[in-house]
């Protein structure tokens, strides 16, 4: 029997996850706010293998200097062969990616760090 | 043996395993959430890994981030400790689906011993006694046929129920009619159903356990009992071995059915199994717990054997040393320490404790995940350790427990302390005479229920 487990795109978006408030928990954690250069991290939102392609041989999904929109995948995250993309929360520049390709990350590591960009639609890009 | 295991727990627990892995040359890995980052297991651990925020279904009962955090780190196995995911066939498979072996039994006898009805048809079927009654559902005559086979005092219990809803205890032949309509009604309001069954009522009635070791192999070790009756709301809150209301005869007989169970319904690795004695010796299977337990030191005190240390032997496929019964000495108590408020009805009351004095000196164990400065969070269970003491006769272990629970401080959060003290003074537990109603009898007489 193979365990999975269903994840809504809403539980995926990292912010979020990190933000629900945890009520009556002594020891808060930090909500991630943009660094004081003003980049948005990207944390990791459970434990597992990360890839930057859907597949091996596949272009990555985001390479630093390009632009984002909100919702779009960053990368992959595997656990028990389960595939989890990690999608922008909103839109901004790649501006840094602190994880290797297939490399294991942990909850809460740092995986991207954005530059936030206006609302506007992107179709510029 | 193994080289890396992954301990999917945390607090006192997680501690207990990585001192076995360590002492084995076995490199531990640890998992926490984010509000046990600076907790002891992480900091024993040669690794550890994040695996989620502090709700405890985000976090340590995740099977795909414990698995993940196996795998990514190359552990060859993974030990559950207890509570969370030990008793998960789930995780069992999950475990085994990613070539990780799980320190326990199989995913099917696990499922079938969570199963209560399918654990009795086996225990019955491997002449294991159960509580007499019907076997069924039982109509007014059919109850009071069974009632005189097996004696009274009985209960009537609801098929469909649980929570006490449609139960009823019958002291004698003619309370039961009207305590089965009763029943009846209330459990046919509760559930939708009316239908009852009838048991013996063990009354008063000890809860008596049997730790065993088996191998898969054919080979069962089988480590004496373990007196739980001291209980608050089924809570244990003291346990020790050997116990007091046991003879020479019962204590061969229960192992004997515990070891016979064994065999016949393939366990392995490191299981308990519970009984409810009754007040002629008599004894009932309730349930088979296919874990480590909380209470294991009591045994390893009395056998001098480590639990944990022999179940990961078993899990990487080694047969027993030594088979039948542990040879035992001595006397063991633990005592549970909880963080939890008397003047508050005993609710949980997490923390910071700002200062621990551990007691120390003869015959004195700490199973703690306790340090000064160390927070016990909101999200999880309330135990800060257990004292766990042992002498060669019952009245030393007693006296050299109130000295150890004398020489105990902890500062910051109330605890369940002088509780145990008071319980240790008092006459039921020193004569040995107690059953699992002694902490809800006692009630007033016992000072620190008084404050409550």
């Amino acid at each position: 029997m193979r365990v999975s487990v269903r994840r809504t795109p809403e539980q995926l978006e990292p912010q979020l996850a990190a933000s629900i408030p945890q009520p009556g928990e002594p020891d808060e954690e930090p909500m991630p706010v943009p660094a004081l250069d003003g980049f948005t991290r990207v944390e990791a939102p459970m434990v597992g293998v990360f890839y930057r392609a859907s597949q091996p041989g596949a272009p990555p999904f985001v390479e630093e200097g390009e632009t984002v929109a909100a919702g779009q995948t960053l990368c992959i995250l595997e656990a028990m062969k389960l595939m989890n993309e990690i999608k922008a929360e909103s839109p901004g520049i790649v501006r840094s990616i602190h994880v290797g390709n297939a490399e294991p990350v942990e909850f809460g590591q740092l995986l991207f760090e954005l530059e936030p960009v206006g609302p506007q639609p992107l179709d510029a890009v | 043996m193994f080289k890396r295991v992954l301990v999917a727990n945390r607090g006192e627990v997680a501690v207990r395993v990585i001192r076995a892995l360590h002492e084995n040359d076995v490199e531990a890995v640890a998992v926490y959430s984010t509000v046990d980052r600076d907790s002891l297991h992480v900091r024993l651990a040669d690794r550890a890994i994040c695996i989620g925020p502090p709700q405890a279904s985000e976090s340590y009962l995740r099977i795909p981030s414990l698995v993940a955090a196996a795998t990514t780190t190359g552990c060859e196995a993974v030990h559950p400790g207890w509570g969370f995911l030990a008793e998960n066939p789930a995780f069992v498979e999950a475990c085994a689906d990613n070539d990780l072996v799980f320190v326990g039994p199989s995913a099917d006898v696990m499922a079938r011993m969570g199963d209560k009805v399918q654990a009795k048809l086996e225990m019955k079927a491997a002449d294991v006694p159960l509580v007499p009654g019907t076997e069924g559902t039982t109509d007014l005559d059919e109850a009071r046929e069974a009632a005189n086979e097996v004696g009274y005092p009985v209960l009537l219990k609801a098929t469909a129920g649980g929570g006490g809803k449609g139960m009823r205890l019958v002291r004698a032949p003619d309370e039961l009619d009207a305590a089965y309509g009763t029943a009846s009604l209330e459990a046919e309001a509760a559930f939708g159903d009316g239908s009852l069954y009838l048991e013996k009522a063990i009354s008063p009635a000890r809860h008596v356990e049997i730790q065993v070791l088996a191998d898969g192999q054919g080979g069962v070790l089988t480590l004496g009992e373990r007196e739980c009756s001291i209980q608050r709301r089924h809570q244990k809150l003291i346990e020790e071995s050997p116990s007091p209301a046991l003879d020479e005869e019962t204590r061969e007989a229960m192992e004997a059915a515990a070891e016979r169970a064994c065999h016949a319904i393939g366990y392995r690795n490191a299981g308990t199994f519970e009984f409810l004695l009754g007040p002629d010796r008599s004894f009932y299977f309730i349930e088979l717990n296919t874990r480590l337990q909380v209470e294991h030191p009591v045994s390893e005190m009395v056998t001098g054997l480590d639990l944990v240390r022999e179940q990961l032997h078993v899990a990487a496929g080694e047969p027993l040393a030594r088979t039948g019964r542990a040879s035992r000495r001595g006397h063991a108590l633990e005592i549970r320490i909880n963080a939890e408020d008397p003047a508050n009805d005993f609710a949980p009351s997490p923390g910071r404790v700002s200062r621990l004095r551990p007691p120390l000196g003869p015959g004195v164990r700490l199973d703690s995940y306790v340090e000064d400065g160390s927070q016990v969070p909101p999200h999880y269970d309330s135990l800060l350790g257990k004292l766990i003491v042992w002498d060669e006769s019952r009245p030393e272990a007693i006296a050299r427990a109130l000295r150890a629970l004398g020489e105990l401080r902890v500062e910051g959060v109330p605890t369940t302390r002088e509780l145990a003290i008071d319980v240790l003074r008092s006459e039921e537990f020193s004569s040995g005479r107690y059953s699992t109603g002694f902490l809800e009898e006692a009630g007033a007489r016992l000072p620190a229920l008084a404050r409550s």
